[in-house]
């Protein structure tokens, strides 16, 4: 009764009732589909049996959850766990690796993790990792918000999406190996406008109107105070699809964060139609064809954009602090970030303090290490990639594309290297002028 | 690739997942609408309609009584029986009516007809017209005049017609009404018998339809959709543009949804009292309400129509909306969204179950809770002081009156600002500090947009403090006060440490030993000589006069003394003690000049204290020889309580106080290194002229080091006592030398019922409270456990199921209240926490944090209920004054009445002075009061300027109340009247009926209306057992002259009038009493007026201004004229008319002076018995038993000349317990060759003189006056006199 923040009330167990009685469902219809298609374990055993077995757990679950008060229900989180979890999951460099190592997985165990019955074994460990992580009063705050609740749903839709992808891609990949035609050549999707596309996008409608309909009953807009200019709330956070850009903003200056890395990514994005030289995967789904262009694109896409929407939604909290999933969003905690530039790394270094003095001469000293290394990453790179790692590509685009090419390349790039500069030497700017507000 | 011309999807499928999906669209809309149609309102606007139709119901049936019926079947069967008449008539009357109708379409027809004449006739007018303008030759002039002239004729001749023909179609309707009266007659009655109950039915037929048609229109206005085409159920807002709400940076005009709920909010019955009286029933049934009269929120009335709401009332609800008082969310319309806030955590639960609430910290002007509600008052009643005490509505809201009474009290206004005004704009309640210096003085009399504070500073001044006490005293003091005198209002300011660790709470003693020796140091060192007074050489005090004098001179009118243990007064320190602290004469400790000094001109050590000058001169005893100083006899007497205090210091550890001198120095300008060299080589680096700021008493005039380690010692004392001073603020309630500019230390609270939560410093207070913060002895270990305890009391049942006492759920409840906002980081806990234990919200930090920036804020000696009553009064404070209309602004008379009531507190003129006299309310049996007989002395003019004077009040509460007597029941109205107790019943008698109490009423009072009524006035003695008496009400004041009283009848009076004599007056009526400009002068240099009285009236540190408001203060609370009022009697032109009027009766014959025979009277052998008259002395015949009475000479610029004329026919109307007798009794002729021996003529005459006195002393001098015939003899009581 005296605690502010209860892990488990009764609405709680009621709401984590319904949970698992859903999970339960998709496991029995999944059981009966394992049933129809999935052969036996051995021993005469069906497949089946197993998902028999998890799908009574769940109900068994869901009831226990239905029936027994909060007070001394056994299945929560346990707090060691959470601890842990926060102490040495929860800060941005395991998080950012976490998402490359993730995106080199999805690539590496693509064969592997795109059969359905891994997809679906994940699916559950994840509602499961959830309906666990709910029996906690901040993981709850954070994901139960009626404003994330979208962002949630994305988790799970960007998944399901990348599973499609991957599922036809390692297919066609196959069908190429062993000479045969290919999925959308055997699947001929043309159809008829009427009805095939518009009753099914007039269907799709009506379920969708009828899903906010019921979605704006349930979840409430989450109104917060009234505006005010003299009065940010903490955090102030960007639409949700603007949290990669804020993101940006702890490892950028404005200027270059909200301002030119944007129209650089809007710019490359329509440049990628001319840069583009590979003529296979064209009207169909493959991997090993463009696995350069879908990598890259997935490095972009999932790491830098969709991961850091996540991180700016559930673990961004109070002063842009990073807070575990299980922790309280306390506004009193501090982390110490004391940055040091470059040039101070590199005047310090001689021994002999950086050159004091506000003219251009002075400043342009003083920060000469890193304009040269700017200068360098951006002019030298491209034509010692051209030569060497990139030389196929080099030749066959020609000197102003591959130009072109290897500049957004090395756009995509500055953001990861900074990160790692930043976690690394506690860089603050490689260059910092602000007389100028000119800081990289 | 061409299309396939087959279809990819199952047609069938399609159709049915088609179907399928348009059902759950279909049931998405049917939901969306379900959802609206359950907003909690519309419910509730339903329930209304239920009740009222209950209610209509209800009225019907008690409408139809018997009775009624009767009547009403009675006027049926006649109305039967007319019918029948007139169908016995019916071919007469037929035919009367076809007559009817064509005479009325002749007359018709005929009027039709006559308007075409005339219009023909028009036509030939203007022709002719046109013609004579035109010049038209004659031939054609005159047919045109011929023309005009037949039409004419036409219409003439039709107008006849019509004439004639209307007077037939009259005569024939009055036939026919002759027919048909009888029947209208009937109707008409029948109406009139049924109006009410038609209208109660139209009503009934307007809410619950009984017709199927209505009943189906007013269903269908409930329907989804069609409901927003102004149906029955809708929203109620008031609108209210000027009462502006601020969201975020913007100011917006306010929308109150509350009464789309809360619909009979402001519905009253047609006697004014609430339609739907609140309640809590018990039942959710809406028709038991009905059936007891009693209605749950949000159906019921508000609970104070009076001044809430209604049209009538000074906040009706259109003007004023709900939210400007309440808070919440105006625009809410549900229970959540109208963000209604629960007073104590149980009830926020049991408002979760019911109706899913949870707090909304987002929403920033949450519903006050009934606790704080009356917080709110202080936005517009900026002066606080009518809230408590107001004519009509009493104290309406006694708990934020209270809060600022405590916040002056302890004058948190010294280091907490509370600005009133924001640039010239009053925002909210001013309590400020008056300007301290006279050049702040000057600039802020210099910028018209400043206002200067009023309030002074609690503390005694410290500026001449070497002379009063001594070093040990000062810290004894200061480190707990309530040590020494466990009543005092000084907060604790050291020994504040159980918050702390063990280690770090023996450091902070060890500091603390240093800081309190230095404010010592500091104190004594800058103290300012004083020439202190010496009673004469020679004198001998005597210990037991002084006792006396110590009890008759008013001390105890402020102070509590522990050899009169009955005082009680508390506006003062408790003075028992004041024998241990104050410094006494050198060789005689017996006595002490300064103390001596201080009693008798307070002034003199402290110019600003509002201690009077008590006129404690020297003055020769009866014997007219021994001289009394009454000043040194009391200071004798307070010295003879004890010996000389010893008080225990604590030892200053030398190591300790350089620590605490390297922290301060290096929190200025001096690094660890050169604070160390400071402290050991004793030697501050600069010239003493170099330096400012505290640093200086560390530094030498020529810079050298200080030699003399004692003196290097002091001075280190002195730099740590100046630190600590500014630290602590010491001089936000004590003048002190050197501090006149320092500015208030602590935060400004003129809006900290706004101030954002984030920026109050919580710190670890959760975990302190989990572990500590009840007081030593508690019950509970922890004021977390507490809590506990009272949710889990709460939970099992609360007060109702015994599990609390009456106080304690009132303080439990309101402590879990408390602790659940701190938790939630809210403002009302954390001000709860903050006055309960300041420095808690260190627990935990003083390890990361220096010592000089730890807390500051010292313990008050608070009780949680006063807790609550200050943050009720500082959460109102929003500095948020809405539009200017809205702000409470006192007409005249009432600003007076506050600025007075201001000042009646400042001076505690209340000590003494009775200002509302006792009121007694008992159960009266009417018949056996007997009113009050006019005797064959009492004229009937003077009974008329009574009433005029005093109109008589009505006794009567309107209640009854049932008293058992002798196992019978009694219904006894219940009474009050003014008056005071005369007698109490016997404590040995016990006998129910025979313990009884005696009354002296101080009022004309009424029992009834009418003729019925009993009248008391002023005198009459009420006696009635103890039994009847419901509440004595105590007077406002006059305390210290009860106690008086009582004590003089122990040895110097016996009889309780002659006590009263001797004792301060009640001011009652004062305003009709006394002049205005008069009362002005005497409040600024009081005169002696009494010779009756042991005490004075004492001379206050008042300023003309306040003394003005003070004067006009009485007049306005009487409904006096002020602040100049006309004494008629002192005019020429009365003077002439009166002498005419006398003349003319023959009272006076002509050419003999009006005022010369009445100063002939004057002067006469009745005045002079107890007063000097005429410049002829008051002589003591009998000093037993003559007592003087007061100058005549100042009647004339003291009294009103109606008051005066009352007083000369009967005093006693006036003051009960005077001795001044009736002179003058309508029944004897005192001077029967002075106006015919008329005594309403000699008392107006008498008058006359006495408000001329001056004038005619000078013209017509000394008079000797003897009527011929007998001696004249007063009637008893003769003796004394203690008014003119």
């Amino acid at each position: 009764m005296l605690d502010a923040h209860p892990n488990l009330t009764a609405s709680v167990l009621t709401g984590l009732g319904w949970f698992y009685l859903l999970m339960f469902l998709l496991n029995a219809a999944w059981t009966l589909r394992s049933y129809r298609e999935d052969g036996e374990l051995g021993f005469g055993i069906p497949v089946a049996a197993f998902w028999a077995t998890l799908s009574s757990i769940l109900l068994m679950l869901s009831l226990y959850h239905f029936t027994y008060p909060p007070e001394g229900f056994l299945i929560e989180l346990p707090q060691s766990f959470k601890v842990t979890f926060d102490r040495y999951f929860s800060n941005p460099v395991f998080y950012f690796f976490l998402s490359i190592v993730g995106l080199w997985a999805m690539i590496a165990l693509r064969e592997w993790w795109t059969k359905p019955k891994v997809a679906f074994a994940l699916l559950n460990v994840s509602l499961l990792f959830m309906g666990l992580s709910l029996t906690d009063y901040d993981f709850r705050q954070i994901v139960g918000k009626p404003d994330n609740v979208p962002i949630v749903a994305m988790l799970f839709i960007v998944a399901f999406c990348t599973w499609i992808y991957f599922r036809r891609a390692v297919d066609n990949d196959r069908r190429i190996e062993e000479g045969r035609p290919l999925f959308e050549q055997e699947d001929n999707e043309k159809v008829l406008v009427w009805p095939d596309l518009v009753y099914t996008e007039l269907i799709c409608m009506v379920i969708l109107t009828a899903v906010l309909i019921f979605w704006g009953i349930a979840l409430k807009a989450p109104l917060e105070e009234p505006g005010s200019s003299v009065k940010t709330p903490n955090p102030s956070k960007a639409p949700w699809y603007f949290l990669g850009l804020q993101e940006m903003l702890v490892y950028f200056d404005p200027w270059l964060a909200g301002v030119v890395l944007p129209t650089i990514i809007l710019g490359g994005l329509m440049a990628i139609p001319y840069i583009d030289f590979n003529k296979a995967g064209n009207g169909y789904y493959c991997f090993k064809q463009r696995a350069f262009a879908v990598t890259t694109f997935l490095f972009g896409f999932l790491p830098l954009w969709v991961a850091l929407i996540v991180l700016g939604t559930f673990l961004r909290g109070p002063n842009w602090n990073f807070f575990g999933i299980y922790e309280y969003w306390d506004v009193h905690k501090v982390e110490a970030a004391n940055n040091v530039n470059l040039s101070e790394f590199f005047w310090n270094g001689l021994g002999q303090g950086l050159p004091k003095g506000s003219g251009i001469g002075t400043i342009l000293l003083r920060e000469f290490p890193g304009i040269l290394l700017i200068i360098g990453y951006f002019a030298v790179l491209p034509p010692i990639m051209g030569l060497t790692i990139l030389r196929t590509y080099f030749v066959r685009m020609g000197v102003f594309r591959f130009l072109v090419f290897s500049n957004l390349i090395l756009w995509m790039a500055i953001l990861p290297i900074k990160m790692l500069l930043r976690w690394a030497f506690a860089l603050k700017y490689i260059v910092g002028i602000p007389e100028w507000f000119f800081n990289i | 690739m061409p299309a396939t011309d087959h279809f990819r999807w199952n047609q069938q499928k399609l159709h049915a997942v088609f179907a399928a999906s348009s059902v759950v669209l279909l049931l998405a809309v049917y939901a969306m609408l379900r959802q609206d149609q359950a907003d909690e309102w519309r419910g509730v606007q339903r329930n209304v309609f239920t009740i009222d139709a209950a209610i209509r119901q209800r009225e019907l049936q008690k409408l139809k009584s018997p009775e009624y019926i009767r009547q009403l079947e009675e006027v049926e069967s006649q109305l039967q029986q007319a019918a029948t008449d007139a169908d016995l008539q019916k071919q007469a009357k037929a035919d009367l009516f076809r007559k009817l109708e064509e005479q009325g379409r002749l007359v018709e027809s005929l009027e039709i007809d006559l308007k075409f004449r005339n219009s023909n006739r028009d036509e030939a007018r203007a022709n002719l017209d046109l013609a004579v303008r035109d010049g038209l030759n004659d031939i054609v002039m005159s047919a045109r005049k011929a023309e005009y002239e037949s039409r004419q004729q036409l219409c003439d001749d039709r107008q006849k017609e019509l004439d004639a023909a209307r007077v037939v179609l009259q005569t024939l309707s009055v036939e026919a009404k002759a027919i048909t009266v009888s029947v209208d007659e009937l109707e008409a009655g029948r109406t009139k018998l049924v109006a009410e109950s038609d209208r109660i039915t139209a009503l009934l037929e307007n809410i619950a339809p009984t017709d199927k048609v209505s009943a189906f229109k007013r269903a269908l206005m409930e329907m989804p959709i069609i409901d927003g085409f102004n149906s029955h159920l809708k929203v109620v807002q008031d609108w209210l543009p000027k009462l502006k709400i601020t969201l975020g940076m913007s100011k917006i005009a306010r929308f109150d949804r509350c009464r789309s709920c809360h619909q009979n909010i402001d519905k009253i019955t047609g006697s004014g009292g609430p339609a739907y009286p609140p309640g809590h029933p018990e039942t959710e049934d809406v028709l038991q309400w009905v059936k007891a009269n009693q209605y749950p929120q949000p159906y019921s009335t508000h609970p104070n129509t009076a001044l809430y709401c209604t049209a009538s009332s000074p906040h009706p609800v259109a003007t004023f909306g709900c939210t400007i008082c309440h808070d919440g969310q105006g625009s809410g319309t549900s229970f959540g969204n109208a963000e209604h806030t629960p007073n104590d955590p149980h009830i926020a639960e049991d408002w979760h179950h019911e109706y899913g609430f949870h707090p909304n910290h987002f929403w920033e002007y949450p519903m006050q809770p009934d606790r704080f509600i009356e917080s709110t008052c202080i936005k517009c009643h900026h002066n606080v002081t009518e809230l408590g005490i107001h004519p009509k509505f009493g104290a309406s809201a006694p708990k934020v009156y209270r809060g600022d009474q405590l916040l002056r009290k302890y004058g948190c206004y010294g280091c907490h600002e509370i600005h009133g005004y924001d640039a010239g704009v009053a925002i909210g309640p001013d309590r400020r500090l008056e300007p301290q210096t006279e050049a702040e003085l000057a600039k802020i009399a210099a910028d018209p947009t400043q206002v200067a504070g009023k309030l002074r500073k609690v503390g005694p001044s410290l500026r001449h403090i070497s002379s009063k006490t001594s070093s040990e005293f000062i810290q004894y003091w200061t480190e707990i006060p309530s040590r020494y005198r466990p009543s005092t209002k000084m907060p604790q300011f050291f020994s504040l440490s159980d918050h702390l660790g063990d280690a770090d709470r023996d450091q902070t003693l060890q500091f603390e030993a240093a800081e309190l020796a230095g404010i010592a140091e500091v104190l004594l060192s800058t103290s300012q000589p004083i020439d202190l007074l010496k009673p004469a050489e020679g004198y001998q005090p005597s210990v037991e006069r002084g006792q006396k004098l110590f009890l008759e001179r008013g001390c105890l009118a402020c102070h509590q003394h522990s050899t009169v243990p009955e005082s009680k007064q508390d506006f003062g320190p408790n003075i028992s003690d004041i024998h241990q602290k104050v410094t006494r004469n050198a060789g005689n400790a017996g006595f002490s000049d300064w103390l001596y000094t201080w009693i008798k001109e307070p002034e003199r050590y402290h110019k600003r204290t509002q201690m009077p000058n008590l006129y404690l001169d020297p003055y020769k005893d009866v014997d007219g020889t021994t001289v009394i100083d009454p000043a040194a006899d009391i200071t004798a007497f307070l010295l003879a309580q004890g010996e000389p205090g010893t008080f225990p210091v604590r030892e200053v550890a030398p190591e300790e106080l350089n620590k605490l001198v390297e922290v301060y120095l290096k929190k200025g300008r001096f690094g660890v290194v050169k604070a160390q060299e400071i402290i050991t080589s004793r030697q501050f680096p600069d010239k003493l002229a170099d330096v400012i700021g505290d640093e200086a008493v560390l530094a030498t005039a020529d810079g050298a080091p200080v030699a003399d380690e004692a003196a290097w010692h002091k001075m280190k004392l002195a730099y740590v006592g100046r630190k600590t001073i500014s630290r602590y603020g010491c001089y936000a309630c004590h003048d002190m030398p050197g501090y006149e500019d320092a500015r208030p230390i602590g935060v400004a609270l003129q809006d900290w019922g706004r101030k954002d939560t984030s920026k109050l410093g919580f710190e670890h207070i959760r975990e302190f409270l989990h572990h500590h913060g009840e007081p030593k002895g508690s019950k509970f270990s922890s004021t977390s456990e507490r809590i506990l305890s009272a949710h889990k009391k709460a939970a099992a049942g609360g007060l109702e199921a015994g599990q609390f006492s009456p106080e304690e759920a009132v303080s439990e409840m309101s402590a879990a209240f408390f602790y659940d906002s701190l938790e939630r980081h809210g403002r009302p806990g954390f001000i709860w926490q903050k006055l309960r234990a300041p420095r808690s919200y260190d627990y935990e930090k003083t390890e990361t944090k220096g010592y000089d920036e730890r807390l500051r804020m010292p313990k008050f000696p608070l009780k949680e209920d006063e807790i609550e009553a200050i943050a009720t009064f500082v959460l109102g404070l929003v500095a948020e004054p809405p539009a200017s209309e809205y702000v409470y602004t006192p007409d005249e008379r009432q600003k007076t009445r506050i600025e007075g009531e201001f000042l009646l507190a400042k001076y505690n003129c209340t000590g003494c002075h009775v200002v509302e006299l006792p009121k007694v309310t008992f159960a009266a049996d009417l018949g056996s009061i007997e009113s009050t007989q006019l005797d064959a002395g009492d004229h009937p003019a003077a009974l008329e300027l009574l009433l005029k004077m005093r109109p008589a009040r009505q006794g009567l509460t309107g209640e009854t109340k049932t008293i058992k007597l002798d196992e019978e029941k009694l219904k006894l109205h219940v009474a009050s009247f003014h008056g005071f107790v005369a007698t109490r019943p016997d404590p040995e008698e016990t006998d129910p009926e025979l313990r009884e109490y005696g009354f002296d009423v101080w009022e004309p009072v009424e029992f009834g209306t009418g003729d019925e009524a009993k009248r008391l006035l002023p005198g009459a003695k009420v006696n009635f057992p103890e039994s009847r008496l419901i509440s004595i009400q105590d007077a406002r004041g006059g305390q210290f002259a009860e106690v008086l009283v009582d004590k003089l009848l122990t040895y110097r009076y016996d009889q309780r009038n002659l006590a009263w004599q001797a004792s301060p007056p009640p001011l009652y009526q004062e305003g009709v009493k006394v002049q205005t400009s008069w009362l002005y002068e005497f409040l600024l240099e009081p005169g002696k007026i009494r010779y009756t009285t042991v005490l004075r009236m004492p001379k206050f540190n008042m300023s003309p201004a306040e003394a003005k408001t003070l004067a006009n203060y009485f007049a306005a609370v009487d409904g006096a004229e002020f602040p100049y009022e006309e004494q008629a009697p002192k005019d020429v032109d009365y003077i002439e008319s009166r002498s005419a009027q006398l003349t003319s009766a023959g009272h006076l014959d002509l050419g003999q002076s009006y005022l010369g025979h009445s100063w002939d009277l004057l002067n006469g052998p009745l005045c002079i018995k107890c007063h000097s008259v005429g410049a002829k002395k008051f002589k003591v015949s009998d000093p037993a038993k003559d007592i003087q009475g007061p100058n005549l000479v100042d009647v004339q610029n003291r009294l009103r000349s109606d008051w005066v004329k009352l007083w000369l026919y009967r005093p006693s109307w006036i003051t009960p317990y005077t001795s001044m007798p009736v002179n003058f009794p309508k029944n004897a002729a005192q001077f029967p060759d002075r106006f015919k021996g008329d005594p309403d003529a000699h008392v107006v005459g008498v008058r006359d003189a006495l408000m001329n006195y001056s004038r005619l002393l000078e013209e017509i001098g000394p008079t000797v006056y003897q009527p011929p015939g007998q001696p004249v003899t007063a009637p008893a009581p003769a003796a004394g006199g203690e008014e003119e």
